[in-house]
């Protein structure tokens, strides 16, 4: 309809294109804006092309400026600045070396240098690992030279100096590598080329600003464009001011991050302490670990408004997830629990569960590092926080699928390869963290989908706890929590030896745990039961209902399969073969046991 | 597509068009005007050197001649360059109805003749333009 009236809510080019037509059929001048070859139309379509492209760049720029809807690295960072959070950088991962040295001579002590290089090799691929500080290696009372523990981190060390002139206003250090890892960080400050004092700066941002004095010696990290860093200085209110002719010389290292994780096996790649490797012997004390990559956007999105409500301190569970998700970005799944949720209930206590990237448990030194530096920081005084390992869940499955062989356009072997694969993704996506269940339909529907052959499938589902006993041959009590209603008469274990030196496993007989004769793996028949030194054949007690499976003076003198542990297998109820794990609890698999994965295949021609 | 939001039929109807030359009247200073058969012709001469992808947004209008000069003269250019001529102006010139497209070529000089008559609607006498056709780079 003709209208002098610009219809301006339209942004899609076809719409104001349209709109302007219709203001235009309500003159008489240019009658021929209608037809696509006239001159009119072209300069219709560029006005239209024109709105179009604003349109289009003020919705972008409206996404941008909200750190929900921003889709740019440095927008979301930006945002983040604002809420006072840095997104975490590429962290290095480290391992530790213990060396024994046989110098030639007596002397006093050894030294191992910085920037001491060893390599590592993950499938083919090598790795760089450095030291990063000085060790000393001092004479033993005994004459022998021994480091323990010394710390090897992958990467480079680089360094970079920057003189300050103070007439450039713009002048601004940013770090030029990408991939660094900023807890690498050190920054010194020489007063200037005639004058050889040098100062060394810490980082203000680990520290509460409104403690920071005008003539503290501190720098400032904040992520810049394309995930580089740029270093500020105080104003000299907020940190000490830097002076023109100020030299800056930084160090850092820059890393693959997760790349070079569960690295094992390093030799130097020269000289260590001035030894060749004829001098010394090198053993891995830790394999390498704590290696990250840099903090995702969507990460950083998801905790920067956590992190700026928890403001530093751990008070609900979700800032300590919050909190340590920041500072540890090696935790691949965490879950928090106060302690009058755990079992059995105890108060004044918060339970944090972390899972490491790329392992099942932190080492000792790295917990209490956690709750050292970390948590006792943030933490509210009168509560205890206790850092847990997961309890894993191994599930079982076996599978028998029946397809058509018309319709597999591939050969059995690769169809049963392929089953497998869909498991384990199945296990990959939607598993192996706190909190995720085990939904049978899923699996079987990702059976059934892996390929159109595939007819349908039967598929059991157990699932199964290890203990490690503390100590072989010394009685202890066990308890394991399988949370779930589990099927009568199904659990089962893996054989070890008595005191009297025969094989036995765990049998379930009425709810009572019993110590039944194995050979080669199986239980004999009759069955012959143990008796424990109290005279009873009752090792321990399982309610069905609950999953609770306790073992009384257990104790096993040898573990028949040459592990370090006793695996319990367990079947959920067949009405009910969902898996929920509670608390620290993570289901996943043991994709070296032949059993986790067991696929049958059932080849059935309809005529 | 095109939207034509006029009809066609109506015999007092007159075209009147912006010139792209953006000439200035001695008089008035104001921008000439294309009018009625001149206006069709101008459209024309637009639509058939326009090429695929050139429009934003309208990818489909294509005069095919630019496009034929980038390639091989083969036996069948002439005719390829003679029916995208004809499609494009059937496809979106409403106001004008060919009568003929006449294409030669012209190898000493690396071109092509053209020669469109059509008749303008509600109009009797036939319109021809001449084109010589010519790559510039």
């Amino acid at each position: 309809m003709a209208s002098n009236k610009l219809q301006i809510t339209d942004l899609e080019f076809d719409q104001i294109k349209s709109n302007l037509k219709s203001y235009l059929s309500a003159q008489t001048q240019f009658q021929d804006y209608d037809f696509e070859g006239s001159g009119m139309s072209v300069l219709i379509d560029m006005l239209a092309y024109n709105t179009h492209y604003t349109g289009y760049y003020a919705n972008m720029l409206g996404n941008e400026m909200f750190m929900d809807s921003s889709s740019l690295r440095e927008s979301v960072v930006s945002h983040a600045k604002h809420l006072n959070v840095i997104p975490t950088s590429v962290r290095t991962p480290t391992a530790k070396l213990d060396f024994t040295f046989t110098p030639a001579g007596t002397p006093t002590s050894l030294t191992i240098a910085k920037d001491t290089k060893f390599t590592s090799s993950i499938n083919g691929v090598s790795y760089k690992f450095v030291t990063n500080t000085t060790t000393s290696v001092p004479r033993s009372t005994t004459g022998t030279y021994t480091a323990t523990g010394v710390e090897i981190k992958e990467g480079k060390i680089l360094n970079k100096s920057y003189t300050v002139n103070a007439s450039d206003t713009a002048q601004r250090f940013i770090i030029p590598n990408a991939n660094v890892d900023t807890t690498t960080l050190s920054v010194t400050v020489q007063n200037s080329s005639s004058d050889s004092t040098v100062y060394t700066y810490s980082d203000g941002n680990a520290v509460d600003v409104t403690t920071i004095k005008g003539t503290d010696k501190v720098f400032f990290l904040q992520e810049v464009e394309s995930q580089k860093y740029e270093i500020t200085f105080g104003d000299g209110a907020v940190g000490k001011q830097l002076s023109d002719a100020n030299i800056i010389f930084i160090e850092y290292i820059v890393t693959g991050g997760t790349l070079a994780n569960k690295a094992s096996s390093f030799t130097a790649s020269g000289t260590v302490a001035g030894l060749t490797s004829a001098n010394y012997t090198l053993t891995t004390s830790t394999d390498a670990t704590g290696g990250a990559d840099i903090q995702t956007t969507t990460s950083l999105k998801f905790l920067a408004p956590k992190l700026y409500q928890a403001q530093k301190r751990a008070t609900t569970k979700d800032d300590y997830k919050a909190i340590l998700l920041e500072q540890r970005p090696d935790i691949e799944s965490i879950t928090v629990y106060g302690g009058e949720d755990a079992d059995p209930v105890q108060y004044g206590k918060v339970f944090i569960a972390v899972k490491p990237v790329g392992s099942v448990s932190f080492s000792t030194a790295a917990k209490t590092a956690i709750k050292t530096d970390i948590l006792k920081i943030s933490n509210v005084v009168t509560v205890i926080p206790e850092l847990i390992d997961p309890i894993m869940y191994y599930l079982l499955i076996e599978t028998t699928v029946n397809y058509d062989p018309v319709t597999n356009l591939t050969n059995e072997n690769t169809l049963k390869t392929n089953i497998n694969t869909s498991i384990q993704n199945y296990f990959q996506t939607n598993l192996e963290k706190f909190d995720q269940k085990f939904r049978y339909s899923k699996l079987v529907q990702d059976i059934d989908n892996t390929n159109n052959s595939v007819r349908n499938n039967k598929t059991t589902v157990k699932y199964q706890q290890r203990i490690i006993p503390g100590e072989l041959g010394l009685t202890s009590t066990y308890t394991m929590n399988f949370n779930n209603v589990i099927t009568e008469g199904s659990i089962v274990s893996t054989s070890f030896t008595a005191s009297d030196g025969i094989t036995y496993s765990l049998v379930d007989v009425g709810g009572i745990i019993k110590v039944a004769k194995t050979t080669s793996g199986v239980v004999d028949s009759p069955a012959v039961y143990f008796t424990l030194p109290d005279g009873t054949q009752n090792q321990g007690t399982i309610d069905y209902t609950t999953g609770k499976v306790v073992l009384n003076n257990f104790n096993p003198y040898t573990i028949t399969d040459a592990t370090t542990n006793i695996k319990f297998t367990v079947t959920p109820s067949v009405n009910n073969n969902d898996i929920t794990p509670l608390r620290e609890q993570i289901l996943t698999y043991d994709v070296t046991d032949t059993e986790s994965i067991v696929i049958n295949m059932v080849a059935e021609t309809i005529i | 597509m095109a939207i034509y939001t006029k009809p066609l039929s109506t015999n007092t109807r007159s075209w009147s068009d912006l010139d792209l030359d953006f000439v200035a009247h001695p008089v008035t200073k104001d921008i000439v005007l294309k009018r009625d058969v001149e206006a069709v012709k101008r459209s024309i001469r637009n639509l058939i050197l326009t090429n695929r992808y050139e429009r934003p947004f309208q990818p489909t209008i294509d005069g095919g001649v630019t496009r034929h000069l980038f390639e091989l003269a083969t036996p069948h250019t002439i005719h390829n360059i003679e029916s995208a001529i004809r499609n494009c102006i059937y496809n979106y010139e409403p106001r004008a109805e060919v009568i003929d497209v006449f294409v030669t070529g012209d190898l000493d000089k690396n071109g092509f003749n053209v020669s469109l008559s059509f008749r303008v609607i509600n109009t009797p006498e036939p319109v021809t333009i001449e084109l010589f056709l010519e790559r510039l780079r």
